[in-house]
């Protein structure tokens, strides 16, 4: 700790000490300096510094040379690098003056441990100039007498410092004042100089390690003048329709330079100049006359100027003069060409005669009129026809004939030499041959091969073929000479031409020939739309239009199909471009294929969308091989079944349509003394009056006439009731449950008969009323069916009764059907519920009908009935019915009924066919 | 007659540098060699022109041209040239004559005229064609030592009055242009006969030459 103040009170001391010393003189001292100061060295020398302390500085402070410490801004240097030459002065070396930067300073360690800067000097390194080089100058003139020069040069590399490049100039014995660049190093402008004495010229550059000059340039400044244009140029016509003259001032004096010129001058429109030639404009002159230009045509001139003897620079081209030569008569006829059209008559042509205004290089001149003269060729014997027309087109009605016509142009200085075109009646010449033709340089050309005889001149004719429009016709002349042309009109790209060319023989022309052709070829801009036309098991037949012109963009060199399967590779077939159809074959029965079709020119294809297609699961013949033997075979059963059916009729007959006994025909009604002899059934109110019944249920299954059940309708049954009533004791039955009798033989009289006649497709059965009566015991009553169908034989037969049971099996199961629906209802009146379930469903009547005239199931004990008394009842009745083809009275007591209500005993009278034997 | 040609298409760099070329030959470094007395002669001419420019400039600038004021009477020293040979070796003197009252008209006009006035430019354009013909004189006769015989002759005597200082230096203009214009006459028609003479000398058999 105490060092440290120790050392910081001895640096304090030593800087009062430097200052105390350095005040005392009465100037501020340093303690020493650098040698050199602030040196400017030159890049990649070698540099060395010296620092002199002052001897004042060496009592005061302690400070020696040898604490001397150099730095480079704040880098020490090392201390290899320095060179204690006495007590008093420390040198620095630098190998090479790259490294140094600014400043440097010299300083020192005092007491070894505080740094005091001494001095510090500036470096700057840079390079000495070059030689500057490439020394040129040039005069321009300014005005008629102002011609400043202006020297360019080369000042070398770039020398990191300032360089100052100073033109020098001047006469073998006198010296002019430097010229000094402005805001540049590389040139400078002598404002004035004078001609025709030899002037030296060089460059100077200086910086502060050194000058160069560059070499002198000896040179007479007249050799170097680059003039003004001439100016106030005028164009004048001449006499002669191609001569134009031109006439100028010289802003140069010729008693100072002889000039020679250039001029140039195009036609108005172009940009291609042609120029007088140098050498008849090679001497001092102020205007010149243009020769060879074309008539009435505009032109555009320049000129320029330089020493006549070709020393020094071109001027510039003058400002550009317009001239128009005067008018010529056209230098040629117009091209003449005709549209013959024959078929509005057999007898003459409507000829469209057409023709190309000329050129205006050929024209020479505004065309006023066209005279066109018709000459009628023998046969013929028809005057001249002369026509002025203003427009380039005339169409004419002539007779059939050869004709000569002619063409001339006439502007407001003469007439033009005559076009003739012959009009023959036939192209009988001999026609060019291999015409073809080749894209070039954006233009089409057109080649033929010339025939053999001398031909005057070719036309060609050529116009755009396109769906949208008609052809209209282009044509150009070509010389006879010639056997190729580029087609001077329009031509468009991707569009199809028509070239025709004919041959014009002095005395016809001979037949066209034609070719196709395409400037520039382009893929079809769409595809061909294919579709099938058939479709087979493993072919389908391809049908697709031809694209249009406009759509083709060039030849259609192939169509191409491409089909494949959902998952299969696709398939390309090349068809013919002339083809509108194909047949794809080899394909795959009962298969989704998608085809599309591409059509390709020389540029490439493009398709057109996908179709797709299946191909039939059967080829042709096969669903016919396999309906025709499948249908002759179902035929075959079936009238193998009829014969059958046929042949075993009767038992079907038995099995389908049973014999159903009918009641009104049994014998038995008219057996028993009791009943009425006849009963008049169509009076039914008669023989069951309203209220002899109750509770009576009755089932009418009508096939036909569904209509309601209505009381009328069941007042027979009263009658029935009756009738059981008094055959108690008896064994009686409805149907095949009746052992005693046949049920026909107790319902049925004539005059039932016709009614059952009436009703014939309608089946009835009769029911079993198990209800009493006002709170009596209910009474067994037959009802009985007034169907016509007849009775089963297992019913007529004892012997069949033992087959009935499948009979019986199949109607207990209608019967259950229709159970449930009394089993329900076992306390209403059976007519209510019988009169709902009519109502409700008839197809189930039928089957509980069916049941109930059976009467001889067995199954009755399974419907449940058993809960009701009357049910269980009527059950025991029905099973003995069945069983023992008896009807035991007491299954009806509880039933007392009067005599006169009690139901008369019928005896058997006779025996039917189909009858029951009573037993 | 010409036939069209198309129009120069090589490059104007090329051409350019090529001119330069040919042009400048001194470009490498030459000494500076001696005019050659067709540049004195084409000076001579320039100089004519331009002394008579500058007169008549002079004359209507400073309102002169009346009564033919300044073509009379022109300084003695301007009343040559003395036809013959020797015409150019007596040139010298005539011509640091001149340019030192062209140095007295400018200093005049100077203190008549705004800087840059035309006058002014003028006056310094005929100067320095003057100082060049000296130039070329030097170089054309380097044995003739006229450096001392140009040394700057006093001036004119103070200034009198301003107008007769303009009429004394339109009649020096005056006599000047016809100085020229006389010089350049012999010089041509000197010109010319050397010509004729080097053109007879290649057409017939050699004769002896006259000077």
């Amino acid at each position: 700790m105490f060092s440290v103040w120790n050392w910081a009170a001895h640096g304090l001391y030593l800087l009062l000490s430097i200052c105390s010393i350095e005040v005392s003189g009465g100037l501020v001292q340093s303690c020493g300096h650098i040698i050199p100061e602030s040196p400017v060295l030159a890049l990649g020398s070698n540099f060395t510094a010296l620092c002199i302390l002052n001897e004042s500085c060496l009592d005061f402070g302690n400070i020696y040379a040898n604490q001397i410490i150099w730095k480079i801004k704040n880098r020490v240097v090392p201390k290899e690098q320095y060179h204690e030459i006495n007590r008093t002065v420390s040198s620095v070396t630098f190998n090479d003056t790259s490294s140094l930067a600014t400043p440097l300073t010299c300083n020192i360690l005092a007491d070894g441990q505080i740094e005091q800067n001494i001095y510090g000097i500036t470096v700057t390194v840079g390079l000495p100039p070059e030689k500057p080089k490439n020394l040129s100058c040039i005069v321009h003139q300014v005005s008629k007498l102002t011609y400043p020069m202006t020297c360019t040069w080369n000042p070398g590399r770039y020398t990191f410092l300032d360089t100052s490049f100073r033109l020098k100039y001047r006469w073998p014995q006198e010296n002019f004042p430097d010229c000094i660049p402005k805001d540049v190093n590389n040139s400078c402008t002598i404002s004035d100089v004078q001609f025709f004495v030899n002037l030296e010229v060089w460059v100077e550059a200086a910086n502060a390690l050194g000058k160069a000059e560059s070499d002198p340039l000896v040179l007479d400044p007249i050799e170097i003048v680059k003039p003004l244009p001439p100016h106030n140029l005028t164009v004048n016509s001449g006499i002669l329709p191609t001569v134009l003259k031109l006439s100028w001032e010289n802003r140069i004096s010729a008693a100072l330079m002889k000039l020679k010129f250039n001029i140039r001058y195009r036609i108005m429109g172009s940009t291609d100049w042609m120029q007088v030639p140098p050498e008849d404009t090679a001497s001092p002159r102020t205007s010149f006359s243009v020769q060879g230009l074309k008539p009435c045509t505009e032109y555009v001139f320049s000129i320029r100027c330089m020493k006549e003897d070709g020393v020094g620079y071109w001027s510039d081209w003058s400002e550009e003069k317009t001239g128009v030569t005067t008018e010529d008569k056209p230098s040629r006829g117009p091209p003449l060409w005709r549209i013959v059209d024959a078929s509005r008559s057999p007898a003459s042509w409507t000829v469209h005669l057409m023709w190309k205004a000329l050129e205006p290089f050929e024209a020479n001149g505004v065309i006023l009129r066209y005279e066109v003269t018709i000459r009628a060729k023998s046969p013929l014997s028809r005057p001249p026809e002369k026509y002025s027309v203003n427009t380039t087109n005339l169409t004419l009605n002539l007779p059939n004939g050869t004709y000569e016509v002619t063409v001339i142009a006439h502007n407001r200085v003469g007439a033009s030499p005559p076009s003739v075109l012959l009009i023959p009646a036939t192209n009988s010449k001999a026609p060019v041959k291999n015409v073809r033709t080749l894209p070039k340089d954006g233009k089409l050309w057109v080649g033929w091969t010339a025939p053999n005889s001398y031909v005057l001149k070719y036309v060609i004719e050529w116009c755009l073929v396109s769906n949208s429009s008609d052809c209209i016709i282009e044509w150009q002349n070509e010389p006879g000479n010639v056997q190729g042309t580029y087609l001077k009109g329009d031509i468009k790209p991707y569009k199809c031409y028509l070239i025709t060319v004919y041959p014009l023989y002095a005395d016809g022309q001979g037949s066209g020939q034609s070719v196709k052709a395409y400037l520039q070829q382009d893929r079809p801009s769409k595809g061909p739309t294919i579709q099938t036309k058939k479709v087979g098991k493993a072919e389908a037949v391809l049908t697709w239009n031809h694209l249009t012109v406009d759509e083709q963009n060039g030849f259609i060199r192939s169509y191409t199909i491409f089909y494949k399967t959902v998952d299969g590779n696709e398939t390309a077939v090349a068809v013919d471009p002339s083809k509108t159809e194909y047949t794809l074959s080899s394909l795959t029965s009962d298969t989704l294929y998608t085809v599309r079709m591409m059509a390709s020119t020389d540029e490439g294809g493009r398709s057109g969308p996908d179709f797709t297609f299946t191909t039939q699961k059967f080829g042709k013949g096969e669903i016919e091989a396999i309906v025709v033997p499948v249908c002759l075979a179902f035929l075959l059963i079936v009238l193998l079944g009829v014969l059958f059916c046929f042949n075993k009729r009767d038992l079907i007959k038995k099995h389908i349509w049973p014999i159903v006994p009918d009641p009104s025909k049994s014998n038995i009604a008219q057996w028993s003394p009791q009943v009425p002899p006849k009963h008049n059934f169509s009076s039914k109110d008669q023989m069951y009056p309203e209220g002899s019944f109750t509770d009576v249920s009755v089932v009418e299954i009508e096939a036909d006439d569904k209509k309601s059940f209505s009381e009328q309708d069941l007042k027979p049954f009263d009658l029935l009731k009756k009738e059981k009533s008094t055959s108690e004791g008896h064994s009686s039955g409805i149907g095949g449950s009746s052992c005693m009798s046949s049920p026909r033989q107790s319902v049925s009289d004539s005059d039932e008969g016709e009614t059952t006649q009436n009703t014939s497709s309608t089946v009835q059965y009769s029911t079993v009323v198990l209800n009493g009566y006002r709170d009596q015991t209910p009474v067994q009553v037959f009802s009985r069916s007034e169907s016509t169908q007849p009775l089963l034989d297992s019913e007529e037969r004892s012997e069949d009764h033992a087959g009935g049971g499948d009979n019986t099996a199949q109607r207990q199961q209608y019967f259950k059907q229709n159970g449930g629906h009394d089993e329900t209802n076992t306390d209403r009146p059976c007519f209510e519920r019988t009169k709902q379930i009519t109502s409700a469903n008839e197809g189930d009547l039928v089957g509980f009908a069916q049941l109930q005239i059976s009467g001889q199931s067995s199954q009755l004990l399974g419907l449940g009935l058993e809960k009701s008394p009357q049910d269980a009842s009527l059950s025991d009745v029905l099973q003995t019915s069945t069983e023992g083809q008896t009807v035991r009275p007491e299954a009806v007591e509880g039933s007392p009924l009067s005599v006169d209500e009690m139901p008369k005993s019928y005896l058997p009278q006779t025996v039917r066919q189909g009858g029951y034997m009573p037993q | 007659l010409q036939h069209p040609s198309s129009p120069s298409s090589s490059s104007p760099a090329v051409t350019k540098g090529l001119i330069i070329l040919w042009a400048v030959p001194g470009q490498g470094g030459r000494p500076l060699q001696p005019p050659t007395l067709q540049q004195v002669q084409a000076l001579v001419r320039h100089m004519a022109e331009d002394a008579q420019e500058l007169f008549i400039f002079y004359e209507k600038d400073q309102h002169l041209t009346i009564h033919n004021l300044c073509a009379n009477r022109p300084p003695e020293w301007l009343r040559g040239p003395v036809p013959g040979p020797g015409v150019l070796r007596a040139l010298p003197d005539t011509m640091t004559r001149m340019a030192q009252a062209l140095q007295d008209i400018t200093r005049h006009q100077r203190d008549l005229n705004p800087p840059g006035a035309e006058i002014l430019r003028r006056l310094a354009s005929t100067h320095l064609k003057v100082r060049g013909l000296l130039s070329n004189l030097d170089g054309l006769f380097p044995d003739h030592s006229s450096r001392s015989a140009r040394q700057p002759l006093p001036g004119p005597t103070a200034p009198t009055k301003i107008f007769r200082q303009k009429l004394e230096g339109c009649r020096i203009l005056w006599g000047y242009a016809h100085f020229m214009a006389k010089l350049n006459t012999q010089l041509e028609a000197r010109s010319h006969r050397k010509r004729r003479e080097k053109r007879k000398s290649h057409r017939g058999p050699a004769r002896p030459a006259h000077s």
